[in-house]
């Protein structure tokens, strides 16, 4: 099971929403996992919201955001809000210069601040 | 070593000039030799011209912010004499080139105009055909004349090219320190960021700009951040794309960005250039921005009873 080990993903429940934390370079065995868990919990039911954290990355590349982003849209059009949170200033700088699509990404700095963004989202759409 | 090898290069530099300067006004052998011989007629005399043109001077508005001091004056009337006869000399060379370079340096840094110093050379040019005109046989009068003339034109022509380097390297170097000072990212409140953008922006300007303000961001953990562009000089497109990405990378770092201080003039120049800002709030003054900023991260503002 050598996926299981390089693939450092970590999926907790907390206060009704699903928090996913990154811990390694999300490569495509990674992103495989992350998908797998995350959709796979929001299918159980009972999830008001995602949470990706992905604080301890130091870099993420056009391609690994994109795989990312999808993520997070799959999870839209299964009727759950999706923040990703703890972007570093470096990521930022470099994925601005990729010019990636940013558009409908909710981003914010730190778990409470996307915990509060949801709790906005949310109260917004009832 | 270094020295040598610089001081060899200027007077490379002053030897070509002094062969395009020769060029330019057609001086030729001949009208350096009737330099020469006006000199003859001049330089005995020159004590005299001096004075006169001094009295010429002294009439000048402008006459006391210069020689104030009369010792000053003395010594100047002595530089001004060893000039003249080096001009008669009529030694077209890289020293001589240098040595007006230097000259015109010492007039543009005292502060002389160069409508003063064109009136003044006017000024010489006359007292010297006047003394010409008393000693030089009539037939070669019209061309020593023509040949002192040329040879002026020669001097004003380096002096003003060393004022024009002059005014060049002040507005390089003042340009130079608008793009190089530095923007400071400021925490105005909890959670609020003011990072005001004065002077102009090139690429590597918004780089750096927008580094130090992510990194400030991160380390705040701010939520609002109001980047004030009233000081912009220039807002083109290279500009307004600088800042949407600045706006896209703050929205990336889960902080709202603010563009404060569009004035009239900017923002017609962005709808005219077509440019889209989307939805980025933006607003026309920095009050504006500050109550928005305050509303976002939930503090009202309350006037005093």
């Amino acid at each position: 099971m050598m996926l299981q080990n390089d693939a450092r993903v970590t999926v907790v429940r907390t206060r009704g929403r699903l928090l996913a934390t990154v811990q390694s370079d999300l490569s495509g065995a990674v992103l495989t996992e992350l998908k797998r868990q995350l959709l796979g919990s929001l299918a159980e039911g009972d999830c008001a919201g995602i949470v990706v954290d992905v604080s301890a990355l130091d870099l993420i590349d056009g391609h690994e955001f994109k795989g990312l982003r999808s993520v997070l849209s799959i999870a839209g059009v299964m009727g759950c809000p999706a923040a990703i949170c703890g972007l570093s200033p470096g990521v930022v700088s470099s994925l601005i210069d990729l010019d990636v699509d940013i558009r409908r990404l909710v981003a914010t700095l730190s778990v409470d601040d996307a915990m509060a963004s949801l709790d906005h989202l949310s109260a917004a759409a009832s | 070593m270094l020295n040598t090898v610089q001081s060899d290069t200027v007077s490379t530099t002053d030897a070509r000039q002094a062969e395009i300067l020769r060029s330019r006004y057609e001086i030729t052998d001949g009208d350096l030799e009737r330099v020469r011989v006006a000199g003859t007629a001049v330089i005995p005399q020159l004590s005299s011209v001096v004075a006169d043109f001094y009295v010429w001077l002294e009439s000048r508005p402008e006459f006391p912010l210069f020689f104030s001091d009369p010792d000053n004056l003395a010594r100047v009337q002595g530089l001004q004499s060893g000039v003249w006869m080096t001009f008669f000399g009529a030694d077209l060379s890289a020293d001589y080139v240098g040595e007006r370079r230097r000259i015109g340096q010492i007039h543009a840094n005292i502060g002389v105009s160069l409508s003063l110093y064109l009136a003044g050379m006017e000024q010489w040019l006359q007292l010297f055909v006047s003394r010409v005109n008393s000693d030089a046989p009539g037939a070669d009068r019209n061309a020593i004349v023509a040949a002192v003339t040329k040879m002026m034109y020669v001097d004003v022509d380096i002096v003003i090219n060393t004022y024009l380097e002059n005014t060049n390297a002040v507005l390089s170097a003042q340009s130079d320190s608008l793009m190089r000072m530095s923007t400071p990212v400021t925490s105005i409140w909890d959670r609020i960021l003011m990072l005001p953008i004065v002077g102009l922006i090139d690429s590597k300007r918004a780089k750096d700009i927008m580094s130090s303000m992510l990194r400030k961001i991160a380390d705040t953990q701010s939520r609002i951040v109001i980047v004030d562009i009233s000081g912009v000089a220039i807002v083109d497109t290279a500009v307004a794309n600088h800042l949407l990405k600045m706006t896209r990378a703050t929205r990336l770092m889960g902080c709202e960005c603010i563009i404060s201080g569009l004035s009239p003039e900017i923002a017609e120049t962005i709808v005219d250039l077509g440019i889209d800002v989307g939805d980025i709030r933006t607003t026309a003054n920095l009050r504006d921005a500050l109550k928005y900023a305050f509303e976002a991260v939930g503090i009202s503002l309350k006037e005093m009873p």
